[in-house]
């Protein structure tokens, strides 16, 4: 395990994560990646944190219908006052 | 986002010369986007009544601006954007602050340490068991309960799917706070998720670090 490459992935990790950095320092921190299990785990778990945290709030309750009428009875109404 | 306020405001706005053309085009362009941003407003507002009032405000607004929509360009983030600063400059501060999970305490946890540690061949496999055993609600929940400013921006990134640049845009901050929020913010949340797992006895207290 090199320290400081690892130092480098920690800091990076969410820019990585998140498709946030160029394709240099990707490939950069890929290399690492491939040498050092205990980073890869790591963005693994990152990685999987968010997808469940994305997976446990996606479901959209839907706009209720009361509201879009309400949303339409207004948005007509600033026609009207013109 | 009181009646009062919002009709007295109607009454005094400038004309904004838009037809029924432009209605139209509103309706088939952003009323379809009314479920994500109702969803959006739920994970803002917490509750449905204070949602309901922040969409239907966020269109109004939006219907007033539309002319300075450009099209071609990302109608869900302009939308987003007008919900967003409404919730913060308007909303927010009616609303009373959630019972806060210390933010600044949570900056230096580290999940993939505190797994390791815990399970230390496997940090994936603990973390399966930990958060695959906790629920919709009480993910909402702990989401919930994160200072304002750093769920907008987990909400905005995880929930939402916005680039770094699209949030900073939309909240009107440099892009380097948005990092460190969302950073601070989803340390903060699997803090406080750990935390719960540990309540409920899905992990073992006592080998913690």
């Amino acid at each position: 395990m090199n320290g400081s490459r690892c130092e480098e992935l920690v800091g990076k990790l969410y820019q990585l994560l998140d498709g946030e950095i160029t394709e240099g320092q990707a490939e950069y921190l890929q290399d690492h990646l491939e040498e050092c299990g205990a980073c890869l785990e790591r963005l693994g778990v990152e990685m999987h944190f968010t997808m469940l945290l994305k997976a446990r709030c996606r479901q959209d309750a839907a706009c209720p219908d009361k509201l879009l009428v309400s949303i339409r009875d207004a948005l007509h109404a600033e026609i009207k006052l013109q | 986002m009181d009646q009062s306020g919002s009709a007295a405001e109607h009454n005094e706005r400038a004309d904004t010369g838009l037809s029924s053309e432009d209605l139209e085009r509103f309706e088939q362009e952003a009323l379809p986007l009314a479920d994500m941003l109702y969803g959006g407003a739920l994970r803002m507002t917490r509750n449905p009544a204070d949602a309901a009032d922040l969409v239907q405000e966020t269109f109004l607004r939006a219907f007033r601006s539309w002319r300075q929509f450009q099209p071609g360009t990302n109608l869900k983030a302009w939308m987003y954007r007008i919900m967003t600063n409404l919730y913060i400059s308007s909303y927010r501060s009616k609303q009373k602050q959630p019972q806060m999970v210390s933010a600044a305490d949570s900056a230096d946890f580290d999940l993939y340490q505190t797994l390791m540690t815990h399970r230390p061949r496997s940090a994936r496999s603990a973390e399966s068991i930990v958060l695959e055993s906790l629920g919709d609600d009480d993910v909402q929940q702990k989401l919930g309960d994160l200072p304002d400013d750093f769920r907008i921006a987990v909400v905005l990134a995880d929930i939402e799917g916005f680039s770094y640049k699209e949030i900073a845009d939309m909240l009107d901050i440099p892009i380097g706070t948005v990092m460190s929020r969302l950073h601070r913010g989803r340390k903060a949340l699997q803090k406080s998720l750990w935390g719960l797992a540990e309540e409920r006895g899905l992990i073992d207290a006592g080998s913690k670090k």
